[in-house]
């Protein structure tokens, strides 16, 4: 596993969003951009809770969705600073 | 992922409206337009908006302050959860009025002004720069977000700097300055409103220092129609469409321009999800085998679909008509 600066994100509280089945469908206000996070995706933007860091946040879906929690650090972090970018998580 | 419900709505509450403004899209201020929602109307389509949970809805007209449920339509959407937008001249609003939109739950206003003064505002609006500016600073003062319209046209084009700064010094989070959209009495009086490609892009470059500062934004629907380099297909009711519009009628179009078209998805029939389910018929316009003029013969008909239908055949009269702000010379 890659070492990680523990962040704690949260969501971009100007932020709307509705839940569609497995899907997140987010509206930034500021920007008028629309953005729908599938499955996994979801899950993760929900965990990021200003509460959890990145490698919390791998245990969790390593548990939830039985995959090795090494591979999902990696993948997580990536998706994180994504989201990051696209000013939908931020970090306090 | 194509959407259950749009996430985005602009409710055109009523073309009623107590000023006449020179340049609206939606040709308000008749007394009577006649074939508009009733109450129960109104509040169908508000159900349909709370129900399918649109996360964000502007209400706007006309004047939607002559409606006197405004304030119950605001309370309920924002009950729901749904972040509401209230798109007004500010004329009517007094003391009291703002405080009942506050008590209702709304948070943003957008107001319409058009000149740093009287002398330039109110030929274009008819006598209301006072009310407006009063309006404005006791929203200010009371805590609401406001951002304010400004349409540019021939006649109040040099003053558009100085609104911009009149406006930012009075504590507006957004100035947004516009080309009048070519419709309603904007495009009846284009010959005179309207101003040209070269004067739009003149005060774009003008405004850029201003637009910097975050708060004020410049659009222009001609120039980016001209500027597109070659006629942009129309995703506005393709799987990915997200906005919908909402007209006094209860009909629902992809974007303003499209609320021209015959065709009608009408929500107070349909319910708010049976007239987003049929949204991609909008599509059909697109259909390359149905263009005529000189988009029926074009070789890239096949990737622009023939570009802004709407705009078509506003200049036009024909659904399939040849689009005449196409790069290619349609």
């Amino acid at each position: 596993m890659s070492e990680h600066i523990e962040i704690m994100p949260r969501a971009n509280p100007s932020l709307l969003s509705r839940r569609e089945g497995d899907s997140l469908v987010l509206f930034n206000e500021d920007s008028g951009d629309p953005f729908i996070l599938n499955g996994t995706g979801a899950r993760i933007f929900e965990l990021a809770d200003g509460r959890r860091g990145i490698g919390e946040i791998a245990v969790m879906l390593a548990a939830e969705y039985d995959a090795p929690e090494e591979v999902l650090a990696d993948d997580c972090a990536e998706f994180i600073s994504m989201l990051i970018q696209k000013g939908l998580l931020e970090v306090a | 992922m194509r959407l259950s419900a749009p996430i985005e709505v602009y409710w055109w509450l009523t073309s009623r409206c107590n000023l006449s403004c020179a340049f609206c899209l939606a040709d308000g201020g008749a007394p009577d337009p006649g074939g508009e929602l009733d109450e129960a109307g109104r509040l169908a389509v508000l159900r349909g908006l709370t129900e399918a949970r649109v996360l964000r809805v502007v209400l706007s007209g006309g004047e939607p302050m002559l409606l006197p449920g405004i304030y119950g339509y605001i309370s309920e959407l924002s009950r729901a959860g749904v972040s509401v937008e209230l798109t007004t001249n500010g004329t009517l609003i007094d003391r009291e009025a703002a405080a009942r939109l506050w008590d209702s739950g709304l948070r943003k206003v957008q107001l319409s002004l058009n000149g740093s003064t009287a002398a330039v505002n109110d030929p274009l609006m008819g006598e209301s720069y006072g009310r407006i500016t009063d309006a404005l600073d006791m929203l200010v003062r009371l805590g609401f977000i406001v951002s304010v319209k400004a349409t540019a046209t021939r006649r109040n084009m040099d003053d558009v700097p100085a609104l911009a700064r009149m406006l930012m010094s009075r504590g507006v989070v957004k100035v947004k300055v516009a080309d009048p959209t070519p419709m309603g009495r904007a495009f009846t009086m284009r010959d005179t409103l309207t101003p040209g490609l070269d004067e739009i892009r003149s005060l774009r470059e003008t405004l850029q220092g201003l637009a910097a500062s975050g708060t004020v934004e410049f659009g222009s629907f001609m120039l980016s129609m001209s500027e597109s380099g070659a006629a942009a297909r129309c995703t506005a009711s393709g799987a990915a469409a997200y906005r919908a519009i909402i007209t006094p009628d209860g009909a629902m179009a992809p974007c303003t321009m499209a609320t021209l078209w015959p065709k009608k998805l009408n929500v107070a029939e349909l319910g708010l999800t049976g007239a987003w389910e049929r949204f991609a018929e909008y599509s059909g316009y697109l259909d390359p085998d149905r263009l005529g003029g000189a988009c029926g013969t074009c070789l890239e008909k096949n990737d622009c679909g023939g570009g802004c239908r709407p705009l078509a055949y506003l200049f036009t009269g024909d659904l399939n008509g040849g689009y005449s702000l196409c790069p290619m010379g349609g």
